[in-house]
């Protein structure tokens, strides 16, 4: 029990706990004005390094995010690449099946040219680029994908796309398999561009039963890229979820960092008013005190 | 009993009261002085010669009144010396506090100036590359924000060796005072005890000494001990630093490389000694503790840790990134590299196997061709891994902040002790005007019944001397 008060140590703990007072209104107030609970690590080390995981996680969702849209555009390209060539296909398949009327050989060139004028409708379509880059020739870097006579540039490395934490999404399908392999020495057993203008040059030359064998080989190539297309549906589909996904990890991760930095501005605000009077309160009562000594009511 | 006796006791009434009045004068007027010490006088009746005689009744009439016994200095060395430790202490406390605060301005996190978002943009550019390997813009933002990340991890370093180095010099300073200090307490030890010899009062001189005293405490934690003659005797970590006027000096030196795992970084260990012997000064508190503290330990670990971060950086990105191939088809090529020997935080850089040459980022997968992108995201994916450089700058900034938590909470804890002690030492020694007006009231009654009494003697003798023996005049 203190007996005796200083009045020098008296005002000067009078103003230590004022200035104390003043340190926590000046925290109070950084909370209000930065909207931040966390300022710096040692605020609340928990919160702070969770903050700072979070905010390489949410960099790493945004890249995600990215790397979605670019796999969109490459699924986006082969489909549309593929729809087409399944178009060029399915004219080519009526032409074969007027085959069947027996001809003149004015009708078969006619009939010929239109094979082959498919088959290089067909190579500038798998020469299908997205931003510069051909989409059917792998990780190949190549002008086309396909030259002139057919035959294949690219190589057999598939195009993969991480789009979340151990989700890598194949995003082509290589030239070979959508068109068929190509064959340097039985054309009629090679992809479907030597196949059409092999087709072309025998009905041509009259073998007008080529035609029949024809339609089942141009099935057979229609039903390779509808497979392709189902499958590309299939990862968009996928991809689509995975990005729905990410939106929502974005949400979520984001709702933590602010959980953990920001502010509920009502209660800082509380907290500043709160201490703010505080303040006040001890400014008021350390002047009133300080000004009185006996020296006020003697004499 | 002469006749003229009662007048003495009177006037030593008045002699001690004026005193008593001037020394409350004295406390009044210092009321606000650091380190004052309020004067007490102590009155005591005197005592006259009582030598046993045949005439002697047992009360000497002689001497009446009061006397001057002693004008105390009101201290409690005890209070002093608490006092004079908790302030140590809260230096100590409150210098680690700076140092930690000034060490997380150089890592500022959360926020989006750290090397967090640098480490982020860094990973994400590989992606983002890696989804356009054929694209030379893209590589080349894969550089710009590589060397981003390096030049980030160098300011950091380098923020680090300002702080050590601006430390170190504020070491320099305190210690200057620290010997400037310990000559002023040891000259005003010398003329205290002269004073003292003589008989005068050196009451002030001790209240200046026992200041300075408390500002080499506060400096260093030395404690003291009392000496003859008023003097102090200052002791720092048992050896002597003043006693009576013999004073010893200190001095800072740099006595080789710091304790392991910290050698191999640039500051080397700073050692305070006392000049004359070079023996290393124990047991240092106060700033120059934890300054000491900063210099060989706190700021090193730290540079240390974010050494790790380098290194690890520097380790993880180089496998990956040797295993894929360039546009070339050239595998093994390192991303990173550090320039000469030294520690690996401040010596970052891009390799020369990649800078301004973005087409040698390896960006594919051996083999994978030319436009694969695999190892870039591959890379990228060394932002998430357990053992990468995120998670060992993760762990580094935990440790900072809970390391800087604590130190804060200590140092509020010392303050607020340090007040307190401080609040019981003044409470002793320092003045209180309430209570010295009252004292002022006492003395002057004192003082005014003095003279009353004068009065009245000397009323007494007027009837004695004038008006006595004069019938029939």
């Amino acid at each position: 029990m203190m007996t005796r008060v200083a009045t020098y140590g008296g005002s000067r703990s009078t103003l230590a706990n004022i200035q104390r007072s003043f340190v926590r209104l000046d925290r109070a107030q950084e909370q209000v004005v930065t909207g931040k609970r966390v300022n710096r690590v040692s605020d609340n080390p928990t919160d702070g390094v969770s903050s700072v995981i979070n905010r390489t996680l949410l960099k790493r969702l945004e890249q995600y995010e990215r790397n979605a849209t670019e796999a969109d555009a490459w699924l986006l390209a082969n489909d549309s690449a593929l729809a087409d060539s399944a178009t060029s296909l399915i004219s080519a398949r009526s032409r074969l099946v007027q085959v069947g009327g027996a001809p003149d050989a004015v009708a078969r060139k006619a009939i010929a040219d239109e094979l082959r004028a498919t088959a290089e409708t067909m190579i500038g379509t798998a020469n299908a680029t997205k931003a510069g880059r051909q989409i059917f020739s792998g990780t190949a870097d190549v002008a086309t994908a396909y030259a002139l006579d057919g035959s294949y540039l690219g190589n057999a490395t598939p195009v993969t796309i991480p789009v979340f934490d151990s989700i890598a999404i194949r995003v082509d399908r290589m030239g070979p398999e959508v068109f068929g392999v190509y064959d340097a020495g039985d054309p009629s057993a090679g992809n479907i561009f030597q196949q059409l203008r092999w087709m072309a040059d025998e009905i041509e030359a009259g073998n007008v039963a080529v035609a029949a064998s024809g339609l089942g080989t141009i099935d057979h190539a229609l039903e390779r890229l509808a497979t392709a297309q189902v499958e590309l549906g299939t990862r968009h589909a996928q991809l689509e979820s995975i990005q729905a996904n990410i939106a929502g990890s974005k949400v979520s991760t984001t709702a933590a960092i602010s959980k953990n930095e920001d502010v509920d501005a009502a209660e800082a605000i509380m907290n500043w008013r709160t201490r703010q009077s505080a303040y006040e309160s001890a400014l008021k009562v350390s002047a009133q005190t300080m000004q009185q000594s006996l020296l006020d009511f003697i004499r | 009993m002469s006749t003229f006796g009662g007048l003495n006791t009177a006037v030593s009434g008045l002699n001690a009261h004026k005193r008593s009045i001037e020394v409350i004068g004295h406390n009044v007027a210092n009321v606000n002085t650091e380190g004052f010490s309020r004067r007490q006088v102590v009155l005591e009746p005197s005592v006259g010669l009582r030598t046993a005689s045949r005439h002697n009744t047992g009360f000497s009439w002689s001497n009446l009144g009061v006397n001057i016994a002693t004008v105390h200095r009101v201290r409690d060395a005890f209070l002093d010396a608490r006092a004079r430790s908790s302030a140590a202490g809260s230096s100590e406390a409150n210098k680690l506090t700076e140092v930690l605060g000034t060490l997380e301005a150089a890592m500022p996190e959360p926020g989006d100036n750290g090397l967090n978002t640098k480490l982020a943009n860094f990973w994400n550019a590989f992606s983002d590359a890696a989804n356009q390997p054929g694209a030379t813009p893209q590589r080349t933002s894969v550089l710009a924000q590589g060397e981003s990340l390096a030049t980030g991890i160098r300011n950091a370093a380098e923020s680090l060796q300002v702080a050590h180095d601006n430390y170190s010099r504020e070491l320099g300073d305190v210690i200057a005072e620290v010997n400037s200090l310990s000559d002023q307490v040891a000259d005003l030890n010398s003329q205290i005890r002269q004073s003292t010899i003589s008989g005068m009062n050196a009451a002030d001189m001790m209240d200046q000494r026992d200041v300075l005293i408390d500002r080499l405490a506060a400096l260093t934690g030395a404690t003291t001990r009392p000496g003859e003659y008023n003097q102090t005797t200052v002791v720092l970590g048992g050896s002597t630093l003043v006693s009576g006027e013999l004073r010893e000096h200190l001095a800072v030196r740099e006595i080789g490389p710091l304790n392991p795992p910290l050698n191999n970084l640039d500051p080397q260990m700073t050692q305070v000694q006392w000049a004359r012997d070079g023996y290393a000064a124990a047991s240092l508190g106060g700033t120059t503790g934890g300054i000491v503290a900063a210099l060989n330990d706190v700021i090193p670990r730290y540079m240390n840790e974010l050494d790790t971060v380098a290194q690890t950086l520097i380790s993880t990105v180089n496998a990956q990134h040797q295993l894929g191939e360039g546009q070339d088809a050239v595998s093994g090529r390192n991303f990173f590299d550090v320039s000469g020997p030294g520690p690996v935080s401040k010596r970052i850089m891009l390799s020369s196997d990649v800078a301004g040459q973005p087409q040698n980022i390896a960006l594919a997968a051996s083999g994978g061709g030319a436009l694969d992108g695999s190892n870039g995201y591959a890379l990228a994916a060394l932002m998430t891994s357990a053992t990468g450089a995120n998670a060992s700058y993760e762990s580094m900034l935990g440790r900072l902040g809970i390391e800087g938590q604590a130190a804060a909470s200590r140092a509020e804890t010392q303050d607020q002790f340090a007040q307190q002690t401080e609040t019981q030492r003044t409470s002793v020694a320092g003045v209180n005007v309430d209570e010295e007006m009252t004292n002022l009231m006492m003395s002057q009654r004192a003082y005014e019944a003095s003279a009353r009494m004068l009065t009245a003697i000397d009323e007494l003798l007027d009837v004695l001397i004038n008006r006595t023996g004069i019938v029939g005049r």
